[in-house]
């Protein structure tokens, strides 16, 4: 499923403030391709994901502008119950904490049947026999749909998750940090399984994440995230070798080498704004070491850096470049 | 969702099928019954026991007295007049009594009454606990022959004819309670008698029922109504509703502050009549200052009794000077200087020394001999006199003014048909404290006077030495009799025919609806 | 799971036990004479002093109590003063009078109180949130003597619809279970709601409309069914008080429960009696608290695991 985001604005009304969560954002997945959304804690990635499937809780949130397109149509056209009808169906979502994820009194197999049964019209006995063959195609005993999530371990429960959210096959799989809550090890096999089911179904992917090592692996392109905004985007050679916002350069500079031991960490200094109380002009020039004046009063538009690579920075700006010496 | 639901279902349908179970069990008919003859009856509480011998409360009186005959009755003008003996007659020396039966008095399971009935009756009553005492004069009982016994004393006593006339020594049929008894049964649960009702049902903390004796042997007298329901309603404004609803055609026991607007109610009528009850504020002897006669005197000239009547009874009633109220049997008039004298409740106080006033306690153990209490509270307060209240639960005020811990008390007495249950407990020095004397009154020349009105057989001798013992409480100041309430029964206005009784005695056979006047 | 059932059904006996002790000291040591009481202010002290004798009254306490004990065991819980009947016999004729209305009352109670506290979670803050609480509030505020007053007021005598007491047909029923079950719903509307709110805020509530489960089952079933958890304790707790605190409605709608058995013996001081009524109130109590215990085992089956 071809995935268009277009200018899209999301905010939080809490009544004492309003939380500007995504400011303004474009997004474009192609069909059966892994786009990866990478950015800090609090950058937004959720939101722009429930955005997608319009689970933005209403109070307080609001979708402010913009326009979600699901192959070709707006989604923001559609009534509830036709949004109950994707939902599952033609766009699953993985959620970050699968200790959280299933509910506890419903054993796994009905979880799974329940969204066979609602999508797919099967009487019940039949979805749960569905149930049991996804079970088994995550790698979990089909005879352990009977049983309740507490009896599952993580690595185990995020497989039914997946399962779950594979049920339909969904044409559009929207994935938030799947294995920020497993281990190393386990981190691998869910990766693994995904992607195998990615290929096999051609299923799109909408890889929420801030590890690049998992982006290195599974993605085809990349978003980068900051503050509500897409600041970068390209494929993985743009992104890692041709890396051009200071954010993102910041980012790949924190990670630890583990070849130079002995080097202190360098970390971006400062933390992610607050989404309520935004910097004027570019939102990452507190941070930035590359900051001029410039950066305080004007807001940074998409510069095209080549065919696939985009970003946003006065840096690289026609009329400010000269500014700045060039950042490398 | 199913699962709960269907748990949530389960539960109720267990509830339903239950509740229909026992609802079908319990007692039936709410309705209103002019057309069966049947009259419904309120009353504040559960009887006791439906065995003579097992109880002595008013309310089990109204099944047991219905049920049952005894040999004497007391009208409501205080005779003495033969029920179930036909005549009776005493020895010179007072120590025997030959008593006369009724011919062919029948009990319920239709066998006849005679004198070993009447024998085996009284000896069982011997035995019990709580109505044993009313004939512990008694040493022995001859049967003469089937109608006639003698009742042999040793030392003569005023007492036994109105014991006779108390429910406790109503007559049992002596076959059928031995075979009863025998198959270890008990008679409360089966009770027989000679009376104008037989027993129907009774379900305990809700109601019972009796139905009336087609062969009852005194025709002149029997029900004029084929059945007696009464309903426990304990609460007060409930009874009321239920009255004024149709639920129940008579009301036993009426609150105060219903009185009136039964009143207003022109498809109701409430009767006032003249009991034995009288209210009075109890003075401990033992504690001072109320050792001194000026003391006790002072408060009798000190206290409102009008005003305790108002706030007490709303004015229904009448203020006392006397130590029995003036339809109680044993009753004299004595002259009695005491009235509401403010004056000269100062100067008595002055000559006792405390005209400062002084403080001491006053315990009470109802909300409404509370309200009167506030009364005297207030009067006293003139003369610098602090009276604290301390209201207490109605066992604990037995048990504290038994011991002779108060100062004061607000208290009252039902007497009944023999003034000896009255005199001894109230004013004898052996029953100070827990026996009735809450006064703790010792005076030798009153238990002399005591024993006189209670033994010496000639009634002119007992008329004296009751009128003295009073001329000795009026000059000894002894408490201070406050009000003699009117007794109050609410009825539908059409019912006619309630037995009045000044002691809680009231007859029922008599109750009918009156034809509506075409 | 037998085991544990077993397990609690054993533990009656020590609560039995206590519960006995406590009471029978209690109602021993404090003042007050039950054959006054019993026979009234009149009596004189001859009958009072038979009837004391007559009950044993004046035997030591520590053998009362162990003759009362070694009766206990053999299944005899001694005669009412009051009436000399069994006191097992007086408590169990009046018990069905009692279960009736707290079964009733309950059930009034939950099938308002559940719904009302859903509505109040799913749409917080809004006018209708608000309204519910207050009603659950009045609930509880409203002594439910006055209310029954009220009720019977109203609905016996101004309008002549229902009968003003007593047992009788269901008509009698209603107004005592209203009367009773609103003091109860304040307490159940108030936690289905805290627990509604919290379920809903939970991720697996998200995993399901993310499904695209329809929101009517979202929150009939996949919340409802973890939030009813702690509502199914408050309810076990709350009958256990029904139980025992029907007596101001059974004393107002002269219902003759247990409750007001137990009023009247306690003022007569008819020890047996209120023994009886308490430890059969305790093995109920117990009871109820067991079967919820149980229903919380089936309801979660994280619970479950840990009962085997």
């Amino acid at each position: 499923m071809s995935v268009k985001i277009t200018n899209l604005n999301v905010q939080y009304n809490t009544g004492d403030e309003v939380v500007k969560a995504v400011n303004g954002i474009n997004l474009s997945i192609e069909k059966g391709k892994t786009l990866g959304l990478v950015g800090e804690t609090g950058a937004g990635k959720t939101t722009t994901a429930l955005s997608i499937l319009r689970l933005i809780p209403n109070p307080p949130g609001k979708i402010i502008s913009g326009s979600i397109e699901l192959e070709g149509k707006n989604i923001f056209d559609y009534s509830e119950s036709d949004m109950e009808k994707i939902r599952g169906d033609q766009v699953s979502m993985i959620f970050q904490d699968p200790m959280t994820s299933l509910n506890p009194v419903m054993t796994v197999g009905d979880q799974i049947a329940e969204v066979i049964a609602i999508h797919q019209n099967l009487k019940k006995t039949n979805a749960l026999e569905r149930a049991k063959e996804m079970l088994e195609m995550v790698g979990i005993s089909g005879e352990r749909a009977c049983e309740y999530p507490h009896q599952f371990s993580g690595g185990m429960k995020q497989r039914v998750v997946i399962a779950m959210a594979l049920a339909c096959n969904p044409k559009l799989l929207i994935a938030d940090e799947p294995t920020t809550a497993l281990d190393v090890t386990i981190q691998a096999q869910v990766l693994n399984l995904m992607q195998t089911l990615k290929e096999k179904y051609n299923t799109s992917m909408l890889m929420i994440t801030h590890d690049l090592g998992i982006v290195a692996e599974v993605c085809d392109e990349v978003s980068i995230m900051y503050a509500g905004k897409i600041v970068e985007h390209g494929n993985l050679v743009d992104i890692f070798d041709n890396t051009s916002h200071p954010y993102t350069k910041g980012l790949f500079a924190s990670l630890p080498n583990i070849n130079k031991r002995s080097e202190p960490l360098q970390p971006i200094p400062g933390l992610m704004p607050d989404p309520a109380n935004l910097p004027s002009g570019c939102s990452f020039h507190p941070r930035c070491k590359y900051a001029k004046d410039i950066c305080k009063t004007k807001v940074p538009v998409i510069t095209q850096i080549s065919d696939t690579h985009n970003v946003s920075c006065l840096a690289y700006e026609k009329e400010t470049i000269d500014e700045f010496g060039g950042i490398n | 969702m199913k699962r709960i639901y269907k748990k949530l279902i389960a539960i109720l349908a267990v509830s339903a099928i239950t509740t229909s179970t026992f609802i079908g069990c319990s007692s039936s008919d709410a309705e209103s019954n002019v057309s069966d003859g049947s009259i419904q009856i309120g009353i504040k509480s559960d009887l006791t026991s439906l065995d003579p011998h097992g109880q002595n409360d008013v309310v089990s009186g109204y099944a047991v007295r219905h049920m049952y005959d005894t040999l004497i009755d007391v009208t409501f003008e205080n005779e003495f007049v033969p029920k179930l003996a036909e005549s009776w007659t005493i020895s010179e020396d007072g120590t025997v009594y030959d008593f006369k039966l009724k011919e062919n008095v029948k009990f319920h399971d239709g066998s006849i009454l005679t004198a070993e009935d009447v024998k085996f009756s009284l000896e069982r009553q011997k035995n019990s606990a709580r109505v044993g005492h009313l004939i512990a004069m008694i040493k022995d009982i001859e049967v003469i022959d089937n109608l006639n016994f003698k009742i042999i004393m040793d030392t003569p006593s005023n007492s036994l004819i109105s014991s006779m006339a108390h429910m406790g020594c109503s007559v049992l049929n002596k076959a059928y309670v031995e075979a009863l008894e025998a198959e270890g049964k008990k008679l409360a649960d089966a009770p027989m008698g000679t009376g104008p009702y037989k027993f129907e049902s009774w379900t305990p903390g809700s109601s019972f029922s009796l139905v009336k004796n087609p062969d009852y042997y005194d025709s002149a007298n029997s029900a004029k109504n084929d059945k007696l329901e009464f309903k426990i309603i304990p609460e007060d404004t409930s009874r009321t509703i239920a009255l004024e609803n149709g639920e129940i055609d008579l009301m036993m026991g009426v609150p105060t502050i219903d009185a009136q607007r039964i009143q207003d109610n022109s498809d109701l009528a409430l009767d006032l009549f003249d009991q034995t009850r009288m209210e009075y504020f109890a003075i401990n002897h033992d504690k001072e200052p109320f050792d001194d006669v000026l003391v006790r005197e002072a408060m009798n000239y000190a206290i409102n009794k009008d005003d305790i009547l108002t706030v007490m009874y709303d004015g229904r009633g009448e203020t006392i000077n006397s130590y029995f109220t003036p339809v109680t049997i044993g009753y004299h008039e004595v002259d009695s200087p005491y009235t509401y004298n403010p004056e000269k409740a100062k100067s008595l106080l002055k000559e006792a020394g405390l005209e400062d006033g002084f403080t001491f306690n006053c315990y009470v153990s109802s909300a409404e001999r509370e309200k009167g209490a506030t009364v005297i509270q207030a009067n006293l307060k003139e003369f610098g006199i602090t009276m604290n209240i301390e209201m207490m639960e109605s066992s604990t005020f037995f048990d504290k003014t038994g011991k002779g811990d108060h100062d004061a008390c607000m208290t009252g007495w039902s007497a009944n048909a023999d003034p000896d249950n009255t005199f001894r407990p109230l004013f004898s020095s052996s029953t100070v404290g827990d026996g009735g004397n809450r006064c703790f009154y010792r005076n030798e020349e009153v238990d002399a006077l005591i024993d006189v009105a209670a033994t010496n057989p000639d009634p002119a001798a007992v008329v004296d030495a009751q009128t003295k013992m009073f001329e000795i409480f009026t000059e000894d100041a002894l408490w201070v009799p406050l009000v003699n309430p009117d007794g109050m029964v609410a009825r539908d206005a059409d019912l006619e025919g309630l037995g009045m009784s000044s002691m809680g005695m009231e007859r029922f056979e008599g109750l009918h609806f009156k034809e509506i006047a075409e | 799971m037998h085991r544990y059932i077993l397990k609690r059904l054993l533990m009656l006996i020590p609560v039995i036990i206590g519960v006995s002790f406590l009471v029978f000291f209690i109602m021993a040591l404090s003042p007050g004479n039950p054959a006054r009481t019993i026979l009234g202010e009149s009596a004189p002290i001859e009958a009072v002093e038979a009837l004391e004798e007559e009950l044993g009254l004046n035997d030591p306490i520590i053998q009362r109590y162990a003759n009362y004990m070694l009766d206990l065991v053999q299944g005899d819980m001694g005669e009412s003063y009051k009436s000399g009947r069994p006191v097992f016999g007086e408590v169990m004729s009046r018990f069905p009078a009692t279960m009736q209305l707290a079964a009733g009352g309950m059930i009034f109670a939950i099938m308002l109180s559940i719904p009302i506290g859903i509505i109040s979670a799913t749409k917080q803050y809004s006018v209708l949130d608000g309204a519910s609480m207050i009603f659950a509030l009045l609930g509880v505020a409203i002594p439910n003597f006055w209310l029954g007053l009220m009720l019977i007021i109203v609905f016996s005598l101004n309008l002549g619809w229902l009968p003003s007491g007593g047992m009788g047909g269901w008509q009698n029923f209603i107004l005592p279970v209203i009367t009773l079950g609103t003091g109860c719903m304040a307490n159940i509307t108030r936690t289905t709601r805290s627990s509604m709110l919290e379920v809903i805020r939970q991720d697996y509530i998200r995993t399901a409309k993310a499904k695209g489960v329809k929101q009517k089952i979202v929150i009939g079933k996949h919340a409802l069914n973890n939030a009813l958890i702690p509502v199914v304790t408050v309810i076990g707790l709350q009958f256990g008080a029904l139980l025992g605190g029907a007596v101001l409605t059974e004393t107002v709608f002269s219902w003759p429960g247990v409750g007001s058995f137990l009023i009247n013996s306690i003022k007569a001081k008819d020890t047996p009696a209120v023994m009886g009524c308490v430890i059969i109130f305790s093995i109920c109590f117990s009871i109820v608290n067991l079967l919820v215990d149980i229903l919380y085992a089936y309801i979660d089956p994280r619970i479950k695991s840990q009962y085997s």
